[in-house]
């Protein structure tokens, strides 16, 4: 035998074994985890008055009898009549609303609160509107007056949302003119009652909450936090038990329950929901599963799984209506996959016919698996029964937090009490305290020490708990203990704290971080099936061939050019969007929808500078769309952009804004007065503070500068910080946007609005930043960074979070990053109005601080349609859709700041907030744009950095500065013939 | 096939271009596998040059037709933009500085890793190639010399007591230029320091003994007059990009610094040509910026030719 034939011997043998391990069964049931093992020791959090003590300090009693609560029996001396309308048997509340009910408990024990309700999107009763904005319903319960334990101050009730099927019954998505399925929108179910047992929404806690009520009269006080709602019916009613699996399999046996036989089954695919507790849940596109169904080759999408990274926060839920041929007991396997939280598990809790059957129900772990897999509920040996009766059974899959829920509420007191020590220090020491000096730590600050042993306890705790609970590993904990042998040292040495500040600082906000992280328990899930024992369930893991066979058709239809006109005939619209892909799909979108005036619209992506290049070269767009401040009236002086007042209708459109949005896109030439672009965004600052620190020194939020004055000194002496943006942190950011001539020099804007003064003269030919009122304000700006000594530069939102900036005047986007990212001090911080030099309107203004707008190119071909297309665009109505369709997708973090007045009031803001928001926007005023205007910030930059890094004479400077503004203003003017 | 050579020297031009011609039909295989390049180069190399030229004798803001103004570009130029000079002096301040010096750096580098046993050498060159193979690594210095009291040097700083108060780095005039001349410095191990060490790796090892035979008495007489000369083409590969980078510096002043830097501090001709292009859309002006840098760079180039001649003599 010669060599040749060996190796192609050895080479056909290991392709005929691969051909057979390929052809046998690859799947791997990964079984659920044994739950029972995992069961943490901690149950929730150990503060004082939250629930777990209210449990265990009330009596063992339970009540077997039920306390209906008459909605009619409204107790007036506790309720503001003006916040709530009484109708026949029902009451509807809005999101201000204070309401108390009295009724009588006939027994002492504990109970459980049922409540019927009706998620409101928009009711007119007499001269008061009900106004739904699609966010979670938020109540705080209160008995005789008093919130029985902490959790009970945020009640969250779910709305309900479906999916917009071209045909209902079928259930088939909609598809767009190039043969994809489109993501269907989403839709709010309108009077839908909902029955719920008042719980954590979060599931931290699983089980419903346990109220204690003695006997006789009572009062039930509901208060609104978010959202209107339509109360039908609380009761009280007998705390209900639940069993764990071995009693109930034991109770459904002693019943003669069956297991269903082999050929009973019911497969439901993920995608098709009836409905669910949030918009964000959208059908998915899984191309990666060969094995998920329905297979995606790349000719066409086809949405297929739920999930990926959307279903994650607790409180989620999906629900499904199935139909089950027989009644029985089945087992239930979950086909999905777990791939984006590495080494650990995610929990879900199930519900057939709004019921939890067994205890191990509510926190079902589902293991990583980074392909798509099998989960067969329960354990490897023994998987769990559940019960379906004939006919239609509603199942609901909700994310829970499972056993690690009482982990985090303890991580995030743990949390707390450091970062209220870590204050604490810092108050005492600064946060660049002096090495040399011996701080006696122990003395001046004698409850520090308890605190950290404590905590320290604490994070042990929960590190012994999670490494049981997630395998022995170690490694996802890393970061507390870190933070422990941190602590340690504290307490061998209390005085060497001083030395590790910062990295302490650190490591709190990494536990932060890791609390979010371990709060997110994502699931992609493609479909799930109720079988019996012996079923074989179809196979997850593709064999080698499918896979090649998959990627390859993958790669083959990568090559076909996608088609993303609309499929209108008629005229058409070229628009261009520089913005990130998932804001041009839900354009696109809300485009198909809702853009009907028979022009079809040619959406392209391109990027920020490609507006300029293409306009040079004759390829430029009709309309572009999400266009910075300063660009429009750049175009405008070269005659690049149209002038919008060449349509009559234009003042109807602008009724909407408020002129300091207009006002930048405006530009006088030879007596007339233009405007060439038609604001989308519109940002403005705010007042943030931190609740906790100003209760603590008896602060209020300033109303004026004087009073602001008196806040950064009481911050000072505490070695707290007052935050104001300077103009020299955003002159860096002028780098990534190149072209502007926005005036760009942080608060300075506002001071100087409020001083009455302004950039320009009237006709713009001029700064006017010599005059008097200019000089005054620039003193005053300056000031704050030499006389008041407030930081120039630093991350507002990080130091915000740590308690070291206790207020600052930023961009209300801000809010978001807030939300999103800082959830631990999620109610330590509120906004507020920024301080005037009186707290009159007047004299209480802000300058606006972005601006993003849609143009109309001089070269668009059919300009009608295009004007078309922008005031469908800027309306109300497109602006509300796109909003929220925008946060539905990406989240909280992308809440859209429209400068649409009418836009701005139907969007998610809490009420409270809202209502500064729109103060401050109301008292925003536009700087106007000037040819040479950049000249302005340029010039404004350089002399506050000499004032305040070179201690010159402001006033002097100022005057010199300016003088290169004025002759870049005049060189433009001249270039633009505009003399 | 044969070439043909031309033989009679004296012809009129018409005469010449005829020839020329028929030597091009003649030889056209050889134009033909040269035309891929040739084209891409001519149009995207050779054709902007001419054309950044060209423009720099118009009015051009790009969105309207270029106006054909003469020399008025470069008269403002150079008598009347005060930003200019500060923007000349700048580009000269750190071509000079980083120029040289970054090149010795490379080279010096280069021949010390050299000498280290081959697995060590590999890793030397990935630490020290690191920083400018990964495209914005410089942003590392923004956190360096953040002006926040959070920022490292002013938290230590602080820490040891040498300022009280966080110092704004970034936007002192005083230190644009330092901290440029610093940050470059760090990026210039870059595609030369590699050319050296292949430069390295290519001499010829029986030449050092033929050397010794005949009579080198020193480690630096070995580097003068073996192995310099027998790595000339990376020295001189090496010397093109350092000017190109030197001359070339702009994008860094404007992450570091922000752009325009506080009083133009650290505004390079790179930045001061952005500011006319992409700020003032003063197409033609930034054009005859671009061709004084241009002609400069060329300049520098030959000088360093001429010097590199000498290396080894």
């Amino acid at each position: 035998m010669t060599k040749k034939k060996i190796i192609l011997i050895i080479l056909s043998i290991l392709l005929i074994g691969l051909i057979i391990a390929s052809l046998v069964d690859s799947t791997q049931n990964i079984i659920a985890k044994d739950i029972k093992q995992f069961k943490s020791d901690i149950k929730t959090s150990n503060s004082p008055t939250g629930y777990a003590n209210y449990v265990i300090n009330n009596p063992k009693k339970y009540s077997d009898q039920i306390a209906e609560v008459p909605l009619a029996n409204i107790d007036l001396t506790q309720s503001l009549p003006e916040t709530y309308s009484v109708e026949g048997m029902e009451i509807i509340t809005d999101d201000e609303s204070l309401i108390t009910f009295k009724f009588t408990a006939p027994k002492e024990g504990f109970y459980n609160l049922e409540l019927k309700y009706t998620p409101i999107i928009k009711k007119i009763i007499g001269t008061k509107e009900y106004l739904g904005k699609t966010s979670e319903i938020e109540r705080q319960i209160r008995i005789d007056g008093k919130s029985p334990f902490d959790e009970a101050r945020t009640i969250k009730l779910s709305r309900i949302f479906y999916d917009d099927f071209s045909d209902p019954k079928n259930k088939k998505f909609k598809i767009n003119a190039s043969g994809d399925e489109i993501r269907p929108k989403q839709l709010e179910k309108k009077d839908e009652l909902v029955s719920i047992l008042i719980g954590d929404y979060d599931l931290k806690i699983t089980e419903p909450y346990k109220f204690y009520l003695t006997q006789g009269e009572h009062t039930l006080t509901i208060e609104g936090n978010r959202e209107p709602v339509l109360i039908n019916a609380i009761k009280f009613i007998p705390v209900k038990k639940i069993n764990s699996y071995d009693k109930q399999l034991e109770i459904w046996k002693s019943e003669g329950k069956q297991v269903v036989d082999k050929e009973t089954v019911v497969i439901q695919e993920a995608e098709y929901m009836s409905s669910k507790g949030t918009p964000v849940l959208i059908p998915l596109l899984d191309s990666d599963s060969p094995k998920a169904f329905p297979y995606n080759t790349g000719k066409n999408t086809k949405l297929n799984v739920v999930g990926i990274y959307s279903w994650r926060l607790p409180g989620y839920w999906i629900s499904y209506d199935i139909e089950a041929p027989k009644e029985g007991l089945y087992q239930l396997t979950l086909r999905g996959k777990q791939d984006i939280k590495p080494s650990s598990f995610v929990s879900r809790q199930v519900k057939i016919n709004d019921e939890i059957q067994y205890e191990e129900a509510t926190r079902i772990p589902l293991n990583n698996s980074s392909k798509l897999n099998n989960y067969t509920i329960g354990t490897r040996e023994n998987p769990y029964l559940f019960y379906l009766k004939k006919g239609i059974n509603k199942i609901e899959f909700k994310v829970s937090l499972g056993n690690v829920g009482g982990l985090i509420n303890q991580t995030k007191d743990a949390m707390n009490d450091l970062n209220k020590a870590y204050l604490d220090i810092i108050k005492y020491t600064s946060t660049s305290p002096d090495e040399a000096r011996t701080y006696d730590i122990e003395k001046t600050l004698p409850h520090l020490l308890p605190t950290l042993k404590e905590t320290k306890n604490k994070l042990q705790e929960v590190v012994s708990s999670y490494v049981k609970i997630n395998n022995n590993r170690q490694g996802q904990v890393s970061i507390i203990n870190t933070l422990i042998y941190q602590i340690d040292r504290f307490i061998k040495n209390i005085d060497g704290v001083i030395f590790e500040l910062g990295s302490f600082q650190s490591n709190i906000s990494a536990l932060g971080t890791w609390v979010l992280n371990e709060q997110e328990q994502p699931f992609t899930m493609d479909s799930f099936i109720f079988h019996s024992p012996e079923y074989k369930v179809r196979r997850a893991r593709p064999n080698i061939f499918e896979t090649i066979w998959q990627n390859l058709t993958k790669f083959i239809y990568s090559f076909r050019n996608k088609n993303y006109t609309s499929g209108k005939t008629g005229k058409k619209v070229r628009v261009w969007v520089t913005s990130g892909r998932d804001n041009v799909q839900i354009l696109r979108r809300i485009i198909d929808e809702g853009f009907e005036k028979d022009i079809a619209v040619d959406l392209e992506l391109v990027p920020k500078d490609a507006l300029l290049r293409a306009t040079v070269s004759g390829q430029g767009p009709d309309v572009a769309l999400m266009v910075a401040e300063g660009t429009p009236i750049d175009f405008a002086f070269r005659k690049a952009a149209y002038d919008l007042t060449n349509f009559s209708d234009y003042t109807e459109v602008i009724k909407e804004f408020k002129d300091s949005a207009l006002v930048p896109f405006k530009f006088t030439q030879k007596g007339h007065t233009g405007l060439y672009a038609l604001p989308e965004q519109q940002t403005f600052p705010v007042l943030f503070y931190r609740k906790d620190i100003f209760k603590d020194y008896g602060l209020t939020p300033p109303k004026t500068w004087d009073e602001a004055y008196k806040v950064m000194n009481k911050l000072n002496e505490n070695n707290l910080d007052f935050f104001i943006e300077s103009g020299s942190t955003s002159l860096t950011d002028l780098s990534t946007g190149g072209i502007s001539n926005t005036v760009n020099s942080g608060l300075f804007g506002s001071i100087l609005y409020q001083h009455g003064g302004s950039f320009y003269n009237t006709e713009g030919t001029k700064s006017a930043l010599t005059d008097k009122k200019s000089l005054d304000a620039f003193k005053m700006f300056t000031d704050f960074f030499t006389k008041y000594r407030l930081e120039k530069q630093a991350n507002f939102v990080n130091r915000f979070r740590s308690g070291e900036m206790a207020a600052g005047i930023t961009d209300y986007q801000t809010y978001n990053t807030l939300v999103v990212f800082a959830p631990e001090i999620s109610d330590k911080w509120a906004i507020a109005e920024v301080p005037g030099l009186e707290d009159t309107p007047e004299k209480n203004v802000v300058t606006s601080k972005s601006l993003s707008s849609a143009i109309m190119l001089q070269s668009a071909k059919d300009k009608e349609a295009a004007w078309e297309f922008m005031k469908w665009w800027v309306s109300s109505e497109t602006q509300v859709n796109y909003a929220k369709e925008l946060e539905t997708i990406l989240g909280a973090a992308a809440r859209y700041t429209t400068a649409n007045v009418v836009a701005l009031k139907q969007l998610s803001w809490p009420v409270k907030d809202l209502k500064v928001i729109s103060t401050m926007m109301d008292r925003t005023r536009g700087i106007p744009q000037v040819p040479g205007g950049y000249m302005t910030t340029r010039q404004f930059t350089y002399a506050f950095l000499k004032v305040v890094i070179n201690s010159h004479n402001p006033y002097e400077i100022l005057n010199e500065y300016v003088e290169e503004i004025n002759n870049e203003i005049s060189r433009k003017r001249k270039e633009f013939n505009l003399d | 096939m044969e070439v043909i050579q031309n033989k009679e020297p004296k012809l009129s031009i018409k005469q010449k271009l005829n020839a020329t011609w028929y030597l091009i039909k003649q030889n056209k295989v050889y134009y033909g596998m040269l035309a891929p390049f040739f084209i891409l180069f001519f149009a995207f190399t050779i054709l902007p040059v001419i054309m950044s030229i060209a423009y720099g004798f118009t009015y051009y803001n790009m969105l309207e037709r270029p106006k054909f103004i003469f020399f008025d570009n470069y008269l403002r130029l150079f008598l009347d933009d005060d930003i200019y000079l500060i923007a000349f002096k700048n580009t000269l301040v750190l071509a000079v500085i980083t120029g040289p010096v970054g090149y010795l750096m490379a080279f010096v580098f280069a021949w010390l890793i050299n000498e280290l046993p081959r697995l060590i050498r590999t890793i030397m060159t990935l630490v020290f190639y690191a920083p400018s193979l990964s495209g914005a690594a410089y942003t590392i210095w923004l956190l360096i010399f953040s002006g926040d009291s959070h920022g490292w040097i002013n938290a230590y700083f602080m820490k040891w007591g040498i300022i009280k108060e966080p110092v704004l780095w970034l936007q002192n005039p005083q230190y644009a230029l330092i901290i440029l001349i610093i940050v470059q410095l760090w990026l210039s191990l870059g595609v030369g320091f590699l050319s050296f060490i292949a430069g390295l790796q290519n001499v010829n090892r029986t030449l050092y003994e033929a050397a010794a035979v005949d009579g080198i008495k020193n480690r630096w007489q070995e580097l003068w007059f073996i192995t310099l000369p027998q790595m000339k083409p990376q020295l001189m590969f090496g010397a093109v990009m350092q000017i190109t980078s030197s001359f070339g510096i702009g994008l860094l002043s404007k992450m570091l610094l922000g752009f325009p830097s506080t009083d133009y501090s650290g505004h390079t001709l790179i930045n001061h040509l952005d500011d006319y292009g992409m700020t003032k859309y003063e197409l033609g002006y930034a054009s005859a910026i671009a061709t004084i840098l241009f002609l400069f760079m060329i300049l520098v180039n030959k000088t360093i030719q001429k010097l590199l001649k000498n290396v080894g003599t």
